[in-house]
């Protein structure tokens, strides 16, 4: 069941862009394995904002923060290259 | 490392992709990519503009469709990618072509080839050769091994499909279809993954399972993105589209992309999907393998402009099929001497010799360039129509020509009208020679048929035309998708009209008349979208159609060098615009149907069958004076080119003396000319109020046939020619340049440093560089414009001389832009008698008659009636005279609604005796007539014995009550035809004091005056200040008359400028020249809805034709119209 969080956090990525780990909390989240990027539309034509994306970007990551608990995060890169910690997979 | 993409929609993949050619390679540049390709849907639709683009750009490019293809027993198989093979001479792309033509054989709206016939091309086989059979149409001997076209399929694919729904078995089996049937080496499995979130369409799973699937079969895979828009901010605008083709509003469309990543993205993106599409589904492959195959088929598709399409290299019909077996060039000097004789019968020694060293310098080029069957083809041409006893003229530069004169091409002699051949062809000029014929528009499609017949189908087709999105089909596509309401959508629909969809927001803040619509924009978000959404859609492609009068002709290669698809016609048409023909070296012929070159054969027809008079227009004598004097008076109503009010005005103003003058004023009825004030400063020159100002002696010569106001390309030809000695042909390239800034250093340059070594001083030299910088691309060639009054004179030669012919012409062919009332009010001012419709006389088209007072008569046609049917009417042509009402209805057998309008308009007056008293009688008994008519055998006469309509005493018909006859020809016909409709009003106009049309020319300047009349046209021409000004045409009954209204007055009139049908306007007179008068407006009213205050009766008519509006003005303006009446 996934639990929705939405809360803004910071990501360290790589060169290439892919999220490394991320701070939630106190806490250091280590990414592990390769994480998954992916879109999800919206329905621009019922919302207000901005036309320039009619999809989010979201990255599905496998990390933990403390090398033990491993949990699925989606991570929500905003367009102005914020990352908020969109969802929480238990 | 790089990427190229291979499967890439442009806008030309109508309702479906969304970025033009050029913007892609243009983008595709900007990632450094080597290659591009162009894959739109069924079809090479914007094929020539990727190439030129890739030209330009430096790209390979690559070329192929995304086309349905389904199996032999007609079961669908999905859609591929077909992608041509360069480097071959043409095989691969010839291949291609035919593959599109053969989709679209069927007719189908939804084109698809069978996947038998796709192998049979993709091996290089032609279309007619079965596979198997000995000679391949490739060129080289190994082609016949490799294939010609490379097949992608992908996630549209029956294979991608099933892949997508996890049924590998059978996914594996439906490849299998494909290996056996395709030859080896053109398959390939497409790779895309448009990161969808995972489970999804689009997402890597699907993509990496394909990857699989290909290692498993050992197939090639490629990866591409489908491509449907250039950047991420474009798939707003995909949206809309699959709305518009899904016909339903986006929250009910089921298949829009689960994300919007189909754009075309640069390398560094791609590489990121291929590495998650290789990672996630471990493969053997990783992403190098995968970009490195996509590479290696980009490479082998990499088209050779030249050697593969025949980039620039025109192609003529081979000379046996024009009846030439010698050398062309030989052929050609033969029937252009012969030509010398017939054409110049009686010209001097000196004159002849002018023309045959005109002829040979213009054959030189010719020879040069190597067009001799170029000409000889267009004089077939015109032969052949001419032969068909079809009115043919020349237009265009072509007409500068002395050879096309002496081949009868063209009919305007070149010389003594100062028209240069290098305005039309010189070996400096790059592009191919374009002669356009206009023909009677009523015959072209015979001529068309005419054609394929004598070229043969292989060698000709007709030429198309992209028909993008205006404002209105913008709105309405951007409405339905956003799930407007359809009354709503209509509702801004309609005003729409006047601007393109890119200016809706603009024209919303700037037109009074939008005013409303803008209030209700800014209230409303999904409003605000529908603007954002109509911007988006403007000049998208929607669809081709038949181009109105392009044919291709070539030589048997027609077929490999361009796709063909179904016209309207049941031609094969050209998926080629008319901008991609110069560059795929196709020559096309424009052969323009024009309604006045039917109209004029119709008069000339006309007064053969009434007098035995067989008129030559084309050799008329173009100095006849009455012809002059009808121009002047300004009534020119019919004549082509000058009827509009614009031209009214300006013929009024330059009052034409000859046929150069014709020339002359057409020419400065354009907008450059008019932009650039070139009528006033011509005017003031003409009527001696400004000295002409020649520049200097040397160019005099060029410039005083327009008082020294430079009107004509050709004079600035002939005065680059002048100044710098640049010869002709160079100087016809320079005028081009002249529109464009970054040329304009240059040419100053060569202006300045060339022009004193000739003789001009710096004061000339500044003048002629100041003209030359202001003319920029304005003005028009002379050839045009001279081309242009030919017509313009023969029409005006028939109105002066047989004007009851000639409005018969015009009424059975509209050619012009007034409604066939004004045509009929003006026949009435002519003192025509108008002949009523009548069942006993009327025919399909409109007749003349002598009548016996001497005066020919127009009879009313049966086409006007509306609501008949076409087979009614010809039955009523077939039978006629009808020898009783029975009779009538016996033969005709008409519907209950036909029977009806032709007894109320009067058409059945014959069987009461022509006596219009007793037309509720007659419409009765046509009612009571209600069982069902007897079916008599055509041809046989009906038994019934004359049983005339009985005398029915106090019997009303409702539908006649009160009305007058013009009201009922209005409702039936849209045709005044016993009065004039304003005719009501008259009493109300002497009662106000409106000033009658025909006496607005006797008024001074500046006098304030009321004018009225039933609106006839509206026009709002592009104005010198930018500002919008718009022209209304009002017709009172005894002319027309011309008001203009400004920004102010619109503002105070608001949207009943465009809406007011019946309308009375205030303003006061502008006279310029001896017959030129407008009236500048400064308020309207409508007047059928004139204010209680003023007191008077307008006497309602019972019919009000077109879309007038009931405004009730308030108390104030009503007053102010009484001040100014009384």
């Amino acid at each position: 069941m996934p639990t929705m969080i939405d809360q803004p956090i910071s990501v360290a990525v790589a060169p290439d862009g892919e999220p490394r780990s991320f701070m939630w909390g106190p806490y250091e989240y280590e990414v592990v394995g390769v994480p998954q990027a992916f879109f999800r539309r919206r329905k621009w034509w019922r919302e207000a904002g901005d036309l320039a994306r009619i999809d989010q970007e979201l990255w599905r990551v496998e990390a933990s923060c403390d090398s033990a608990e491993f949990r699925l995060y989606d991570l929500l890169r905003r367009p102005d290259g914020g990352w908020a910690l969109y969802v929480q997979w238990e | 490392m790089s990427f190229t993409h291979l499967h890439v929609h442009s806008g030309f993949s109508a309702h479906y992709g969304t970025t033009s050619p050029e913007r892609l390679v243009q983008l595709a540049h900007s990632h450094s990519a080597p290659a591009l390709a162009l894959t739109d849907r069924d079809g090479l639709y914007g094929a020539v503009k990727h190439i030129g683009a890739c030209i330009q750009a430096g790209l390979a490019p690559v070329l192929g469709v995304d086309l349905a293809v389904h199996h032999d027993d007609g079961a669908p198989l999905g859609r591929v990618v077909v992608l041509a093979h360069g480097h071959l001479g043409g095989a691969g792309y010839a291949a291609l072509c035919r593959v599109v033509s053969a989709a679209h054989a069927a007719g189908s709206k939804h084109p698809s080839i069978s996947r038998t016939e796709l192998a049979r091309h993709a091996a290089g086989w032609g279309a007619d050769d079965p596979p198997g059979a000995s000679s391949p149409t490739a060129s080289s001997s190994d082609a016949a091994h490799s294939p010609v076209l490379s097949v992608l399929l992908g996630p549209a694919s029956d294979v991608g499909k099933l892949v997508e729904r996890r049924q590998l078995a059978a996914a594996k089996n439906a490849l299998s279809g494909w290996v056996r049937t395709m030859p080896a080496g053109s398959l390939n499995l497409e790779v895309v993954c448009h990161l969808a979130e995972p489970g999804q369409p689009g997402s890597v799973t699907p993509a990496t399972r394909m990857l699989g699937l290909a290692e498993a079969v050992s197939l090639p895979a490629v990866l591409t993105n489908a491509v449907r828009y250039g950047q991420p901010q474009e798939a707003v605008t995909a949206d809309v589209a699959d709305s518009t083709r899904a016909l339903l509003p986006l929250d009910e469309v089921v298949e829009l992309d689960p994300t919007g990543q189909a754009w075309l993205k640069p390398d560094t993106e791609m590489l990121k999907v291929a590495r998650m599409v290789v990672t996630v589904g471990d493969h053997q492959r990783n992403a190098g393998d995968l970009l490195g195959a996509t590479e290696r088929l980009a490479e082998c598709c990499a088209l050779d402009p030249v050697s593969d399409l025949g980039w620039g290299q025109p192609k003529m019909p081979e000379a046996s099929v024009i009846g030439i077996t010698g050398d062309p060039m030989t052929a050609l000097w033969e029937r252009a001497r012969s030509g010398i004789d017939h054409h110049y019968p009686r010209a001097s020694p000196s004159m002849r010799r002018k023309v045959e060293e005109r002829l040979a310098h213009e054959m030189a080029t010719v020879e040069h360039l190597g067009f001799p069957s170029y000409f000889l083809t267009v004089a077939r041409v015109a032969d052949i129509i001419r032969s068909m006893g079809i009115r043919i003229q020349a237009r265009g530069s072509g007409v500068g020509s002395v050879l096309n004169y002496l081949l009868g091409t063209s009919g305007v002699e070149p010389l003594s009208n100062g028209l240069l051949w290098e305005r039309f062809l010189s070996p400096e000029r790059l592009s191919l020679p374009d002669i356009d014929l206009d023909v009677e528009s009523a015959r072209r499609h015979e001529i068309y048929h005419r054609l394929f017949q004598e070229f043969g189908d292989q060698r000709v087709c007709l030429m198309s035309m992209t028909n993008t999105y205006r404002s209105r089909g913008a709105v309405r596509d951007a409405g339905l998708a956003l799930g407007l309401p359809e009354e709503q959508i209509d509702r801004i629909a309609k005003e729409l009209w006047r601007f393109d969809a890119k200016q809706f927001r603009q024209a919303l803040e700037e037109k009074p008349e939008l005013e409303e619509i803008a209030q209700e924009v800014r209230g409303s978000q999904q409003l605000d979208l529908l603007v954002e959404l109509t911007q988006r859609l403007d000049s998208l492609p929607r669809h081709i159609s038949m181009h109105p009068c392009g044919v291709i002709l070539s030589n048997t290669s027609l077929l490999e060098r361009t796709p063909v698809q179904h016209s309207g016609l049941g031609l094969p048409m050209s998926q080629f615009d008319k901008h991609d023909m110069d560059p795929m070296g196709l020559i096309k012929l424009d052969i323009l149907g024009v309604r006045m070159q039917s109209s004029m054969a119709f008069a000339v027809e006309e007064i053969r069958r009434n007098t035995g008079e067989r008129i030559d227009l084309d050799r008329i004598p173009l100095d006849d004076e009455p012809t002059f004097q009808t121009i002047r008076t300004t009534h020119t109503l019919g004549i082509f080119q000058v009827e509009s009010p614009g031209q009214m005005e300006l013929v009024g103003k330059l009052q034409p003396e000859k046929f150069n003058d014709l020339t002359v004023d057409i020419s400065l009825f354009r907008p450059g000319p008019m932009k650039n004030n070139m009528p006033q400063h011509y005017l003031a020159a003409r009527h001696g109020y400004a000295r002409p100002d020649y520049i200097h002696p040397r160019l005099k010569p060029f410039l005083w046939e327009t008082k020294g106001v430079v009107v004509f390309h050709e004079q600035v030809m002939q005065i680059l020619d002048q100044v710098t000695g640049c010869g002709l042909g160079k100087a016809d390239v320079y005028r081009r340049w002249l529109g464009k800034p970054e040329k304009m250093p240059f040419i100053q340059d060569l202006v300045y440093s060339k022009g004193p070594e000739r003789g001009f001083d710096p004061a000339a030299l500044h003048k002629v560089w100041m003209i030359l910088e202001g003319f920029g691309s304005f003005g028009f060639a002379k050839a045009h414009g001279a081309a242009f009054a030919l017509p313009t004179y023969q029409s005006a030669w028939l109105k002066t001389h047989h004007p009851a012919e000639f409005l018969a012409g015009l009424l059975t062919h509209d050619p012009g832009m007034w409604p066939k009332d004004l045509l009929v009010a003006e026949a009435r001012r002519l003192g025509i008698p108008l002949l009523p419709m009548d069942v006993q006389h009327s025919g399909l088209e409109y007749a003349t008659h002598p009548l016996p007072d001497g005066r020919t008569g127009i009879r009313m046609a049966l086409g006007e009636l509306m609501g008949s049917t076409e087979a009614e009417r010809e039955r009523i042509a077939e039978f006629q005279p009808f020898r009783t009402l029975h009779d009538f209805r016996d033969q005709v057998r008409p519907r209950r609604t036909t029977f009806q309008n032709l007894a109320r308009v009067g058409a059945l007056d014959a069987f009461i005796g022509y006596d219009r008293s007793r037309r509720h009688d007659l419409l009765t008994y046509v009612r009571s007539m209600s069982a069902p008519a007897e079916h008599v055998p055509r041809h046989q006469l009906s038994l019934d014995f004359a049983v005339p309509v009985p005398v029915l005493d106090g019997v009303t018909a409702l539908d006649l009550h009160g009305q007058r006859q013009v009201d009922l020809e209005l409702q039936q016909l849209g045709l005044g035809v016993s009065e004039h409709q304003m005719q009501r009003f008259h009493p109300l106009f002497r009662r106000l004091g409106v000033v009658p049309a025909k006496n607005l020319v006797d008024l001074p300047n500046g006098s304030e005056v009321l004018i009225a009349g039933v609106r006839r046209a509206t026009n709002t021409p592009p104005m010198r200040s930018g500002q919008r000004v718009v022209f209304v045409s009002l017709d009172d009954g005894t002319g027309v008359s011309n008001t203009v209204f400004f920004p102010d007055a619109q503002e105070r009139i608001k949207n009943k400028v465009f809406r007011t049908n019946y309308m009375l306007v205030r303003g006061v007179t502008k006279r310029e020249g001896a017959r030129g008068i407008s009236v500048v407006g400064s308020m309207a009213w409508d007047l059928l809805a004139l204010p209680d205050a003023m007191g008077q009766q307008v006497p309602s008519p019972a019919v009000v034709v077109g879309p007038a509006t009931h405004h009730n003005d308030d108390a104030r303006t009503g007053a102010e119209v009484i001040r100014l009446a009384v």
